[in-house]
C-alpha cells in the first residue's frame, strides 16, 4: 500500500484492504502499512492534509 | 492457508507523515509495534504477523523484522531478527521476500506438523523462537541479504563504470548515456542497476547460510 511515509496507492485503497483483513492468515506489512490500518481515521487525514 | 495478503518490503525509517496530532498512532518503539500486532490478532483474527523493515532511527545500522503467531487466545508470540542495514534501496524485494515467505512456512509447517491445524497455528505451548514463522523468516531474510549484498557489489561496479564511460553505451544496462549524460539517463541507469539480481543468484533462495536467529521480543 504504501512505504516511507506515503501512499502508492489511492486513499480508498486502506479500508478496501482493511475489509478483508479478517480472511487472511498471513500479513507482512511495513511499518509504515501497520500505521495505516490501526489509523481509524487514516483516509480522512489523508484528506485533510 | 485461505488468503495471502502480500505487500511490499521497503527500507523504511520511523520518520512517516502520519502526524501526531492528526491520528496519534505513530509507531516509534517496540513496545507500541508490539501492541498494534496484539491488535492485529485480535481485533482482526489475524493468525499470523511478520511487520518488515523496522528502523527506530534513520541513521540505525541495523534493520528489524519482527513476527508473531498468536495463541488460541490471540495474544500474541512475539519474536525478533535484526540484519545489518544496506546503503541502498532496492527495488522488489517487498514481493521476494512475500513470496519466500510462503515456500518456507509451508515448509516449516510441514516440518512442526501443524498443516493439519487452522490456519497451521501452532499449540501454545510453543515458544516465540520455535514458532515455524520464526523459522521460516530466519531463512527468508538470509537469502535475501545474501541476493541483496551480491546485488549491490553488482551495483557499486556498474555505478562506477556509468562514472567511468559516461558517454558511451553502457554494455549491461543498454543505457544509451549519450553524449551529455543527462540526469535522468542517469538516474535510470542507476535504478536498473539497483535491480535484485535474482536469477543468477537463485542457489542463495534455494539454500541460505545460516545467518540469523529470532530472539524472544518481551514487552
Amino acid at each position: 500500500m504504501g512505504d516511507q511515509g506515503r501512499l502508492y496507492v489511492d486513499q480508498n485503497v486502506v479500508p478496501a484492504y482493511k475489509s478483508i483483513l479478517r480472511d487472511t492468515d498471513l500479513i507482512l506489512p511495513n511499518q509504515f502499512e501497520v500505521e495505516c490500518v490501526q489509523c481509524p481515521t487514516f483516509s480522512q487525514s489523508f484528506l485533510a492534509l | 492457508m485461505s488468503y495471502l495478503f502480500p505487500v511490499f518490503f521497503g527500507s523504511l525509517t520511523i520518520t512517516n507523515c502520519i502526524d501526531r496530532t492528526l491520528s496519534g498512532v505513530t509507531i516509534q518503539s517496540f513496545s507500541s509495534l508490539a501492541n498494534a500486532i496484539s491488535t492485529l490478532h485480535k481485533t482482526y483474527q489475524i493468525p499470523h504477523i511478520i511487520v518488515t523493515s523496522i528502523r527506530l532511527t534513520p541513521d540505525a545500522s541495523t534493520l528489524s523484522v519482527i513476527g508473531s503467531s498468536a495463541r488460541s487466545d490471540k495474544t500474541p508470540r512475539l519474536f525478533k531478527i535484526d540484519v545489518p542495514a544496506l546503503p541502498c534501496f532496492f527495488s522488489g524485494t517487498g514481493d521476494m521476500f512475500a513470496a519466500l515467505m510462503v515456500v518456507r512456512l509451508r515448509e516449516a509447517c510441514l516440518q512442526a506438523g501443524t498443516t493439519n491445524r487452522r490456519s497451521w497455528t501452532s499449540p501454545d505451548l510453543v515458544n516465540a523462537t520455535e514458532l515455524p514463522l520464526a523459522k521460516a523468516t530466519e531463512k527468508v531474510l538470509a537469502s535475501l541479504q545474501m541476493v541483496l549484498e551480491k546485488t549491490l557489489a553488482a551495483r557499486d561496479a556498474e555505478i562506477s563504470s556509468i562514472s567511468i564511460h559516461g558517454t558511451e553505451m553502457s554494455s549491461s544496462t543498454g543505457v544509451d548515456m549519450g553524449v551529455n549524460g543527462g540526469s535522468m539517463r542517469r538516474h535510470l541507469a542507476e535504478t536498473k542497476a539497483a535491480e535484485v539480481r535474482l536469477v543468477r543468484n537463485v542457489k542463495d533462495l534455494w539454500q541460505p547460510e545460516a545467518r540469523y536467529q529470532a530472539v524472544q521480543l518481551d514487552i
